[in-house]
């Protein structure tokens, strides 16, 4: 026995198979009405198959979680708005401290929204600092009202002090140069 | 370990808190533009009344000359 020579296998019941290689005829394959049972699934089985009976662009718009278009997504940063232009009043304004931001729970688009428990005292309190600055503010404006209403009244005196003084001149002119 | 567990308060009518948050961020712009208009308004006055206190103290120099001249004639 050499090494190009196999060894003989013991029958196993198998038939040898029809085709040889090397026979030119064409494969022909059973037909219907043959023993062997051939499936022809059409395109609703095989959507029912995939599980996307409804069409995969329902499928899709299924699996997709809807987010509302003008919420940003949970816990991202707000979206960086361009900062104004703040006019020149002598003094630089203070700059607003570092604090964590908040985070928000969505439960879904139209569903519940939460709050961290830290955040909403933050929140609650920067409320209360903003009230108490508009209310300063609004004793600022009314001190500031007095204060035209005084500036108003001291141009009023100014004046008629002109004006009297204006006349005055005009009749130390006219008895100097007219007698 | 459910002490590390985040509590969440639950917000109802988040949107309109949104929305109100909105409106007040162009109420503070709109607050600034008018700040703004005030300083530029106030520094015009006072360069006003700068320059009336320039012509008031010529207006004194000149009445007190005039007195001076009529009280005593004898130096002119």
């Amino acid at each position: 026995m050499g090494l190009f020579f196999r060894k003989k296998r013991p029958s196993t019941g198998i038939p040898a198979p029809i085709r040889k290689f090397g026979d030119s005829e064409a494969l022909k394959l059973p037909s219907k009405d043959g023993a062997e049972r051939v499936i022809t699934p059409k395109a609703k089985q095989f959507k029912k198959a995939a599980g996307v009976e409804g069409g995969f662009d329902k499928q899709l718009k299924d699996d997709m979680i809807p987010m509302p278009p003008s919420r940003p997504p949970r816990a991202a940063p707000l979206p960086s708005r361009p900062s104004p232009k703040l006019p020149d009043l002598g003094a630089p304004l203070p700059d607003m401290p570092e604090r964590p931001l908040v985070s928000v729970k969505l439960n879904n688009q139209d569903g519940p929204v939460f709050v961290g428990m830290e955040n909403y005292k933050m929140i609650l309190n920067e409320i209360k600092d903003a009230k108490k600055e508009l209310n300063d503010l609004a004793e600022i404006s009314r001190n500031l009202e007095k204060s035209e209403f005084s500036e108003e009244k001291s141009f009023g005196d100014l004046r008629s002090s002109v004006k009297s003084l204006h006349d005055k001149l005009l009749s130390v002119d006219e008895v100097l140069f007219k007698q | 370990m459910m002490e590390k567990m985040p509590v969440f308060v639950q917000v109802e009518d988040y949107r309109d808190v949104l929305a109100l948050l909105r409106a007040i961020e162009k109420k503070v712009d709109d607050a600034k533009d008018t700040l703004l208009r005030i300083n530029e308004l106030k520094n015009e006055e006072d360069e006003l009344v700068e320059h009336w206190q320039n012509g008031l103290a010529e207006v004194e120099k000149k009445i007190e000359f005039i007195n001076h001249s009529l009280n005593e004639p004898e130096h002119f």
